[in-house]
């Protein structure tokens, strides 16, 4: 009898009499055996844990729009105390009216951010304690 | 299945006792894939957590090719590999068989005959020594009663592999008790 047939015969449950058979009999019984149970609350700490990422991810989503809205007040009220006018065109913004002519520098830095941004995500790994 | 889509679907609408049930129906499962292959303790309960908020953060991206079981074991399967590769620890392949069948089987430290009792715990102890990919295979195959597809598609290998690491593990520990048997059948 080949070893893979002792192994189905043991499984199927027949009976094996000689020190092969006695082997797999304790081997299947033992790898019957739980290696590990988890504690009786463990469903209640995940969900408690659920819900604490979800709390801190509304607390981020409260502290970016409060971030967005205060750059948004800071912005109304210093163009208001320079008295900037508005023109509606393309970099229209006094300082920044130059950026016009260096169409391939934007996207040279749009392109450099993004690269940085994907390299970060990629390659920088939350510590793990 | 259609009770899978079921909890899903209750799962996506933001159904917290629905994912409680996922938990409970698949602690067990999550808590054997993740103990057989780390051995220290006090990691353990917080991988498997870590497992289940990565089911209910992907859970959207499941599509019912599988039973959800075999999804949540395969994830748990990928983040237990994914902790012993930080830990560095040996995974990937399996060892070189003649030498390793050498080593695993000698009779160094063998101890007295031992009762049923003794003789299960060191076959337990025992299993730890096997390379991942045999005790993996051990554990979803007898203690979560899968079959060789569905054990397949967690591992990501094909049916014959793992039937393969089935018959192969088995026969390793069979050779390491035999010794064992053979002290306890001495006069």
């Amino acid at each position: 009898m080949t070893d893979e047939q002792l192994q189905q015969k043991i499984e199927s449950g027949e009976l094996v009499n000689n020190k092969e058979g006695l082997a797999y009999r304790k081997i299947f019984d033992a790898l019957k055996k739980e290696p590990y149970q988890l504690p009786t609350s463990f469903a209640d700490r995940v969900m408690l844990q659920l819900n604490a990422e979800s709390s801190t991810l509304f607390k981020d989503y409260i502290w970016l729009s409060a971030g967005l809205l205060s750059f948004f007040v800071a912005a109304v009220a210093s163009l208001t105390f320079i008295h900037y006018k508005f023109s509606w065109g393309l970099f229209s913004l006094g300082t920044f009216r130059f950026i016009s002519g260096y169409p391939g520098l934007i996207l040279l830095s749009v392109i450099l951010i993004g690269a940085f941004q994907w390299l970060d995500k990629r390659l920088i790994r939350p510590a793990s304690f | 299945m259609t009770d899978d889509r079921a909890l899903v679907s209750r799962i996506l609408d933001g159904d917290a006792q629905a994912f409680r049930q996922l938990i409970k129906d698949n602690e067990r499962l999550v808590g054997h894939m993740v103990a057989r292959l780390v051995k220290q303790d006090e990691d353990r309960e917080e991988l498997c957590q870590d497992v289940f908020l990565r089911v209910h953060k992907k859970i959207g991206e499941f599509n019912f090719q599988s039973k959800l079981s075999t999804w949540i074991a395969t994830v748990a399967y990928r983040h237990a590999i994914n902790h012993l590769r930080k830990q560095k620890m040996k995974f990937d392949n399996l060892p070189d068989e003649e030498s390793f069948q050498r080593e695993f089987v000698s009779d160094e430290n063998l101890t007295e005959a031992m009762d049923d009792r003794e003789m299960e715990a060191l076959i337990l102890k025992i299993i730890d020594y096997l390379p991942t990919h045999y005790k993996t295979v051990l554990t979803l195959y007898h203690v979560d009663q899968m079959n060789y597809q569905e054990i397949g598609k967690i591992t990501n290998r094909p049916e014959g592999t793992v039937k393969n690491y089935l018959f192969r593990a088995r026969n390793l520990l069979k050779e390491k008790v035999k010794k064992y048997l053979g002290k306890e059948l001495e006069p």
